[in-house]
């Protein structure tokens, strides 16, 4: 018994010492990271925008019925084109792409920002012979598979159509 | 003859009993993520970092946790380190995030950590239980580094992202699950073969 209460006693004194390193660490921390990540976000979709469209003087944010997408727009105040952000669930991780447009409606260029598909098979969505299946395409028409690829493929094709009809009725 | 013992507690994890062919142990991992060479470097980094210190402070507090209740205070131990590591990385060294990231969470269920805190620190002195871990760290990153480069290359075509042989086609099921088990299996055997001899 006298051996039980012993045991009781140390398990806490680890468990009690070794959470409050962790909170410590967490508290030390926690502000930092949050910062980091946000910027990071901030500059991957910066840059982006920029190489999108690199003849814009400035990119709008808009909304559309919660829906955010961004508008670039030259020296003239000329619309360029459009710029949404699609998140499509895919075989094994959830596909995050970023797509351009004209201000038609016809999609100029396709890039994936995050994705983390079967390397070899799902991971061809980031390979240029597909993405090239995009280029002035609009809503409306109809968009290649890959052979072996499907669910991946057919996700991101899906997302691109939907995010396209919130902005291009 | 002491300095020979401690280089011998170093060098036994790299091959004569090699975690991943020899103990055979911290196959989840292992099969998930050689995948890729890219992958099997980042895990090899984690591991090896986690390993020995996990195996330090293991040894540091051997005397003051009985005997009865060692593997719940182990598996605290090494999760609260590991977090601690983690919080660390993702404030001050962002790079390291980048390539590490994904795979510290991952070390936490890693059975080697736990094999080796039961098997050695927890019986042994600072500076052995820090070589063992250092050495058993490196016999798993080699061990995944080779067996990702053979899944990549049978796999995909590729050595580290880089096509190697346009003429010829990959076949997928490397990369597959039946293909990390296949490898796996093939090895350990040319392993033992080598061994007997």
């Amino acid at each position: 018994m006298r051996e039980d209460k012993r045991y009781v006693g140390i398990l806490f004194l680890i468990c009690f010492v070794a959470s409050l390193l962790v909170s410590i660490v967490y508290a030390l921390t926690y502000s930092r990271i949050e910062e980091r990540e946000k910027r990071q976000l901030e500059t991957s979709l910066e840059t982006s925008l920029k190489e999108m469209f690199p003849e814009a003087a400035q990119i709008e944010e808009l909304s559309k019925d919660g829906f955010i997408y961004y508008r670039a727009i030259n020296n003239n105040d000329e619309v360029l084109g459009y710029i949404l952000i699609c998140e499509a669930v895919g075989y094994s991780s959830t596909i995050k792409a970023i797509v351009s447009t004209e201000t038609n409606g016809k999609i100029k260029e396709i890039k994936i920002l995050e994705q983390n598909e079967t390397l070899g098979i799902g991971s061809k969505i980031t390979e240029e012979e597909f993405l090239s299946r995009f280029k002035e395409k609009s809503k409306d028409d109809t968009f290649d598979t890959i052979t072996g690829a499907t669910i991946s493929s057919k996700a991101i094709i899906k997302a691109v159509k939907e995010s396209l009809k919130k902005i291009f009725p | 003859m002491v300095k020979n013992n401690l280089w011998q507690e170093f060098s036994k994890g790299l091959f004569k009993e090699n975690p991943i062919f020899y103990i055979v142990l911290g196959l989840c991992p292992t099969l998930a993520i050689t995948t890729s060479i890219e992958n099997a470097l980042g895990m090899s980094g984690a591991v090896i970092f986690v390993l020995t210190f996990s195996n330090v402070v293991i040894s540091a507090i051997r005397k003051f946790v009985p005997e009865k209740i060692r593997i719940p205070c182990f598996i605290v131990i090494i999760a609260s380190f590991v977090t601690i590591t983690e919080l660390l990385m993702q404030g001050y060294f962002p790079i390291l995030v980048k390539h590490l990231g994904i795979f510290l969470p991952l070390i936490v269920v890693n059975c080697i950590i736990m094999g080796r805190a039961e098997a050695f620190a927890k019986n042994n002195k600072i500076i052995p239980s820090l070589l063992d871990g250092l050495g058993m760290g490196m016999g798993f990153s080699l061990a995944i580094i080779l067996i990702a480069g053979i899944r990549e290359f049978l796999g995909t075509g590729k050595i580290l992202g880089r096509i190697v042989f346009r003429c010829f086609s990959p076949s997928f099921v490397f990369v597959l699950p039946p293909g990390a088990l296949l490898t796996l299996g093939i090895l350990i055997a040319l392993f033992t073969r080598i061994k007997k001899r």
